[in-house]
Parts: structure tokens; sequence; C-alpha cells
């Protein structure tokens, strides 16, 4: 009984609390235009870009931008982290494969996917294809480093306990591997689909294929202030749903780690 | 545990120390060149011109940044983005770790800082263009605006998850506050942190780049976008070249960095392993 | 209750779609016919890009075969990627970017013009200091930071010259790009000293006080042509007869659009494909529409840049020429 109230104040201190810091935040962007310390047109009032916002949930053909958006997305965060998750267990785990490939991914690793885009458009065009090759580009490397890290961090006692049981490579992995490289891989799902999104939007912007990147651009080259804010909003608040559904997911999958546990004791 | 035994017959330490070295070297060569053997290959036979050989490639990288475009575009470059990873892990860390350890700020502030986390840079220039026009602080702030989410992220990651027998046991030891916080919560939270700091790496450059081709008349970036816009194919890739090797050359400085800093943990993942 | 629940969630649910809109919902013109022929032409998101919506929206496309997607590229640096690759047909932009890939042997042609800017009285950009930099004359302009769109095409070039005859050294200006819509605010903040930019910015910039240097269009080329229309040789190998029928129907729409008597049309087909308002969308200064390529002016742009280093060497003019 005692412990059920608990968590029910717990979760309501915290919504509210929330909520208290997105309403503080509104409060104060409002004020900057009304008090003129950015001119209006630079920096629109909070409810023109909320009314233009409600508008542009009521048309369907934005509705569509964002089901582009999010297909590219889905796919090149789906692509990504298979073949992240496959690549990243199979270099983790074998010592010389990732002494070999050491130099070629510190190499790789960072170069931006911007940089690829005329490639990409060479090879797809102005379509999702070509966002979806710099959307995978860049997500792959979010899950690859941490799925290597998660499985170079296996507990040697247990390793060696596994071993001397005699377990199967298979049930290896499910037992041993699996286990330590969880809450890494879902740092770096998490990431991952932070930075598809991203990218998606970036691509968007760039090439032009359909979507909001697209729509944000179109409102930049009109000069639309008001529109360009209430897409900006768009995109933050469907950052925020997905990292709510992640951690959300997290949270279900991690129930046994420390940093969710611990919160729970204290 | 076993501990390096000497044993009759031991090979001479000259040629030990060759073999490791060789093997090293083959060990980071093998593959790139594999990689680039085959590209020559391909480009050989495809005879595309938006994917021209190594050689050419080569051949233009010497010619474009050998000189005073170094100066001119890359030190400058690489001197806002080193400005902006710094400020990243200043500003990153200090509010990681005060959110992370107070409970309700985190609540508070996490929605608002989720929304903006999610808000793709590119699309921030434009307004912050506005406030603080085409200068290299606007730069600076764009690398900051992506480049700072990695390292709070994981900073109240890191907080957050340490043990709390050791916290309980600090406490109950009377350990102050400060105290804790220094030689308890942070050494503890540093393998996350420098996790953290190593994704910002990657994330600064790719803002830096961005950064200079939307808003901007000199820098790495924009001379890239200035080969991509002129159909300077060769010179392009020269320019992606660049940017690998940046980014080789700073994550061999983390590399330093985070053995020094993280001697402890990697001490006791040593021993652990054997 | 699970029963009414649903039905409350339906019924919401058909009001909120009833009142949603579809601002892509075109009215389908005529026949839905499968005999058109797709075609994708890149052109940029702006008021110039009116005559071409029009001619969409006045079927004349459709007259020649044709059922035409206009994508919204952006500075068409990706549209001549996207030609090669296949997966557009046609691009409508500015000079240099078929200049320099011409000079990269990417086999880019133009086939035909699409807007010019005035020989005289008012011209379609220009360029404007800020009340505060006190320039007045293209010479001033020499020693201070002036921006333009996009670095290395007409406009730098066009403002060089113009400076040069006005007395002032061209090298000394510091050129910085900055996209049009932001240049009010880069005036404002003393950023930049003087911009260049195109209508509506022009009538903005100078009814608040700021002062209109010069038109560098006309000062250097006038008449010189902004956007022209262009292609690639394998689509012209390929498919001589879309390459032929599009170029009749951009001709035909090129002048439809011209004509007084269809200004309405070209206004309206602004406010269906921009977000502009309205005010700004029936008073904004249209080019000349054509589709008669003049090489001359080009020729000579495409020496002034050379002249001025902003082109390593003159395009093939013979290739990169072929007028449909």
């Amino acid at each position: 009984m005692a412990v059920r109230s608990t968590r029910h104040r717990r979760w309501l201190r915290k919504t509210t609390l929330g909520i208290a810091g997105l309403v503080g935040f509104l409060t104060v962007w409002q004020l900057i235009p009304t008090l003129g310390i950015v001119d209006a047109q630079y920096l629109p009032h909070v409810t023109d870009v909320a009314v233009r916002l409600v508008n542009e949930l009521r048309d369907l053909a934005f509705w569509r931008r964002l089901g582009d958006t999010m297909t590219a997305w889905a796919i090149g965060l789906a692509i990504a982290s298979s073949a992240a998750v496959a690549l990243g267990t199979v270099v983790g785990l074998v010592p010389f494969l990732r002494r070999a490939t050491h130099t070629t991914v510190e190499f790789l690793r960072p170069i931006p996917s911007v940089a690829l885009i005329p490639l990409a458009v060479l090879m797809f065009g102005i379509r999702m294809q070509a966002a979806l090759v710099i959307i995978v580009f860049a997500s792959f490397w979010q899950v690859f480093v941490q799925v290597i890290y998660g499985v170079a961090d296996i507990d040697a006692v247990a390793r060696d306990t596994a071993r001397s049981f005699g377990l199967t490579r298979r049930a290896q992995l499910r037992h041993l591997v699996l286990p330590t490289a969880l809450p890494y891989l879902m740092t770096g799902l998490r990431l991952a689909a932070a930075v598809a999104l991203i990218l998606a939007i970036t691509a968007e912007m760039v090439i032009g294929n359909p979507g909001l990147g697209r729509m944000i651009e179109l409102s930049r080259s009109a000069g639309d202030a008001v529109g360009l804010y209430a897409l900006v909003v768009v995109t933050g608040l469907l950052g925020l749903t997905i990292n709510i559904v992640f951690r959300f997911i997290e949270r279900r999958t991690l129930s046994w780690h420390q940093s969710i546990r611990g919160e729970e004791v204290l | 545990m076993t501990t390096q035994a000497t044993t009759v017959g031991r090979p001479s330490r000259a040629r030990g120390v060759l073999h490791r070295i060789t093997a090293s070297f083959l060990f980071a060569t093998g593959l790139p060149v594999i990689l680039v053997a085959a590209w020559a290959a391909y480009s050989t036979y495809s005879a595309n011109r938006f994917f021209p050989g190594p050689l050419t490639v080569l051949d233009a990288f010497v010619d474009t940044w050998v000189g005073p475009a170094f100066l001119e575009d890359v030190v400058p470059s690489l001197l806002r983005l080193a400005g902006g990873i710094l400020v990243s892990i200043v500003v990153g860390v200090v509010a990681g770790t005060v959110i992370g350890l107070v409970h309700w700020l985190r609540d508070l502030t996490e929605p608002v800082l989720e929304f903006f986390r999610a808000i793709p840079p590119p699309v921030l220039i434009p307004i912050v263009m506005l406030l603080l026009g085409i200068t290299d602080t606007m730069k600076l702030v764009v690398i900051v605006s992506g480049a700072i989410w990695p390292i709070l992220l994981n900073t109240i990651e890191g907080v957050r998850s340490t043990d709390s027998v050791m916290i309980e046991t600090a406490r109950a030891f009377g350990i102050t506050r400060a105290e804790r916080l220094w030689f308890l919560v942070l050494p503890a939270a540093s393998p996350r942190i420098m996790t953290g700091v190593r994704q910002a790496l990657s994330v600064a450059l790719i803002l830096m780049v961005i950064s200079e081709m939307f808003a901007s008349s000199s820098g790495l970036g924009y001379r890239i976008a200035y080969f991509q816009r002129n159909y300077l194919i060769a010179q392009m890739w020269s320019g992606v070249l660049l940017l690998g090797l940046i980014g080789v050359f700073l994550a061999t400085v983390f590399g330093i960095v985070e053995r020094r800093v993280l001697r402890w943990y990697h001490g006791i993942k040593e021993v652990d392993r054997g | 209750m699970k029963k009414t629940l649903a039905v409350g969630v339906i019924a919401s649910l058909a009001i909120v779609l009833s009142g949603c809109t579809d601002s892509e919902a075109t009215p389908t013109p005529g026949s839905t016919d499968s005999d058109l022929r797709p075609v994708r032409v890149a052109a940029l998101p702006i008021t110039e890009t009116a005559a071409l919506w029009g001619g969409i929206a006045a079927g004349i496309f459709e007259r020649h075969g044709l059922a035409v997607e206009v994508l919204p590229a952006q500075g068409g640096a990706y549209a001549i990627p996207a030609m090669i690759n296949g997966d557009i047909e046609f691009t409508v932009g500015q000079p240099f970017g078929p200049f320099r890939a011409d000079l990269q042997d990417l086999g880019v042609v133009m086939i035909g013009n699409y807007a010019s800017s005035y020989a005289d009285g008012e011209d379609i950009n220009a360029v404007v200091a800020s009340a505060a930099s006190g320039i007045t004359r293209p010479a001033e302009l020499a020693g201070r930071k002036v921006s333009v769109n996009s670095l290395g095409a007409a406009g730098d070039v066009t403002i060089m010259a113009a400076v040069e005859a006005d007395g002032g050294d061209p090298s000394t200006i510091e050129f910085v790009e900055v996209p049009f819509p932001d240049v009010p605010a880069q005036l404002e903040a003393g950023n930049i000293d003087a911009g260049w930019v195109p209508e509506p910015f022009v009538t903005a910039l100078v009814s608040r006080g700021d002062t209109l240097v010069v038109y560098p269009y006309q000062a250097t080329i006038p008449g010189l042509p902004t956007l022209t229309t262009f292609t690639t040789t394998a689509l012209i190998e390929r498919d001589a007869d879309l390459v032929a029928d599009f170029a009749a129907a951009m001709k035909e729409t090129l002048e439809w659009a011209q004509d007084p008597a269809n200004e309405t049309a070209v206004r309206q087909a602004i406010k269906d494909n921009l977000e502009l308002p309205e005010a700004v969308a029936d008073t904004v200064k249209l080019p000349e529409f054509g589709w008669e390529l003049d090489r001359a002016s080009m020729e000579e742009l495409a020496e002034l840049a050379v002249k001025y280093g902003v082109l390593d060497r003159m395009p093939n003019f013979d290739r990169l020429i072929q007028q449909h």
C-alpha cells in the first residue's frame, strides 16, 4: 500500500515539475519578443507560432511530409542498427578483427555524412534513398561503437565461468554477451535514433527530398519566421517523442540494471 | 591471475619489440590498404566522374591543402572545433553533474532539454545567425548546440548510476558532500562521461562542417561545400580525406587523454581479465 | 463502456478529420491521361518560378503530352548530380551551374533561357546598403563587407564589375555569403555593410530607410539572363523527342507568362506555391520571361568571371549552348 502511493506521488511530482519547466520556458519565450529584447520578426511570439502549429496539424499535406521524414528515419535506423549489431558483435568478440579494423573505423567514423551528399544524390537522385545513405552512414557508427564497447566490457569472471561450464557459442551469446552489451546497445540505439532524425531532416534540407526538412527550407527561403519556428517546434516534439519511446523500451529491458534500480531504492 | 613468468630461452628484447611494432603497423594499415586497392580497381574500371581514383584524390589533396589554404581555412576551423568541444565538455559536465545529482532539477529540466536536444542544429543556424551574426561565436554556438548533448546525457547517466551502496557507505562514514562528489561520484561517472566526450567529438566535427556550409565564407566546411558546388570532385574528396585524418587525430588525442583519466578503471578491468 | 469509448473515439476522429485541410490537393486539370510522360524539373522555390508553375496549372505542358513535377531544389548544387543520375530531367537555375559543370566535362547543356533582368528601369535585384554604412555609390563598396547569396556566381562578378566601372577597386571588397532572407537582419545588426538582394527584399529594405546603391546586372550587362533551362547531353541523346516537346512547352509557357493579360494567373501561381504574404505576391517585380538564349551576354559574364578569378577559364560555349 505505502509503496504504491509513494510511487504514485513520485510520478505526480515528476510530471508536475516537468510541466512547470515547460511552462517556464514558454513564458520566457513569449516575454522576449513582447519586451522587445529581440524583434518579433526574428523571434515570433509563442502564441503566433502555436496558432500556426495548430493550422499545420490540420493540413493533410503536413502529415504526408511528416510521414516521409519518419519513413526515412525508420528505415535508416533499422538498416543502421541491424548492420551495426551484427558487425559490432563479430568485431567486438574477435580481438584480431578489433585491432585490424580500429584505424579504419576511427578514420571513417568522424566523416560527416553531409560530405557524402553529392555521392548520394548521384546514386539516387533527389529521393528518399539518397537521404537513407546519409542517415545510415551516421547512425551506424553510434550503435557500432557502443556494441563494441559493450561486448568488450564482459566481466572476466563471468566469461571464464561460462567457458569452464562449456557453454556453446550461442548460449554464451545469449547469457553472457547480450546482458553485458544490452545497456550499451540501448544507449547506442537511443543516440542513433536521435542522430537519424537529425540527419533525416538535414538531408531533406540540403538535398530537397520531400519531408519536414524541405518544408523548413522553404519557410526559411520565404522568410516565413512563424512557419519556421512552428516546424522547429514540430521537430523538437518529434525528437522528444522518439526519446520517450526509447527510454521506455530501455527501462523495460533494463529493469534489472543499476541506473534504473538505484532510483527505486533511494 | 597469471604473472609474467621468465622462462629459459627468452627471445631477445629488441626482436620482441620489433615484432610488436611490426604487428601494430600491419594491423593499423592492413585493412585500409586493402580498401584503397579495391577503390583504385573500381575507379579504373568504372570511370565515374564523381568517383576518381585514389591517386587523383591524393594529387588534389597536396595541391589544395598543403599551402596557404591550410592557414586560411583549416586552422581557423580547427580552432573553432577545439573551442566548441572544450565549451561543450565544461558546460556539459558541470550541468550534467548538477542535474544528475538533484532529482527534482532533473525532473524540471528534462522535457525542455529533451526538446532542445531533438532540434537539428542546422535548423538552429538561421536563428543563431540572427542573434549572433555571421561570426565565429555563431559557429561555436552551433557546434556546442549539438556536441553538448552526448556529454550532458552521459554525465547525467553516469552520475545517476553511481553504486548506491558506495554512496550509502560514504555517507555513513561522514564523508562530506563535496568530497563525495569529487572522489566518488565523478570518478564513478567518468567512464560514461568519456563515452559521451568521444561521441561529442564526432558530432562537433560534423557540426563544424555544417555550420560552415550554410553561412560562411571561409573554413574547411565552406571549402568542401565550394568544391561540391563547383563540381571539383577530386578536391571535394580530398577535403573528405582531410576530415577523416582530423577525425583520426582527434581520436588519438582522445585515446591518450582517456587512458590517463581512466587509468584506474582500465587497471581494474585489466586485473579482472587477468 | 468499451463500446461507448470506441464510438466516442471514432466520432471525435471523424470531426477532426473533417476539419482537416489539404494544402496539396490540386484540382486535377481535365483528364488523367496515362499517355502523359512524367517529367521532373528542379527549380528554386522563388517568385521567378511562377511562370513554370503557372504554365503547368494552365495546362500548357499537358497539351504537349507532359506531366511535369517541379522539385524545389535548394541552390541547384544537387540538381546537376541528380540530372546525371537521371532522377530529374531538367533544371531551371542560374547560369554558373552549367558553366562550372561544363568546365568539368559533365555533359550539361543549356537548351533555353528562362528569365532575364531588365535592361533599363527598375531591375529585379540590387545592392542595398544599410543607412548606417553611409554607402551611396558603387565605388564606395570597395573595402566594405558585401553579401551575396552564393559566392562565385553572377552576384559577386557583376558587383565587382560595377564597382570597377564606378572607379573603385573591386579586389578590396570582402564578399560574404548570406542567404537572401537573412540579409535584412544582418544589415540591421551591422554584420554586413551592403547586401545583394532580389525583390521583394529590395523594396522592403528601401522603404525602411536603407540605400539602393546599384543594379549590378543592369550596370554591367543590361538584360543579363538570371535563370536558364538546362539538361544533360545524355537525355538529349536518349530521348530527343522529350527534350523537343519540353522545349516547345517552355517556349509557350514563357510567352504566356510574359503576356500582361496572364499576370494574375502568374501571381496566383506564386500564392499557391509559396508562403508569401498576399500583398507581396501581388506586387513583387517579375523578371522578363523568355526562351531565347542570349549567348553574347553569357559569354560576357563568363569573361568577367575569368577576369576576376571566379572561373579558371572560359566554358566551351559551342557545346554548352544548344538552343532548342
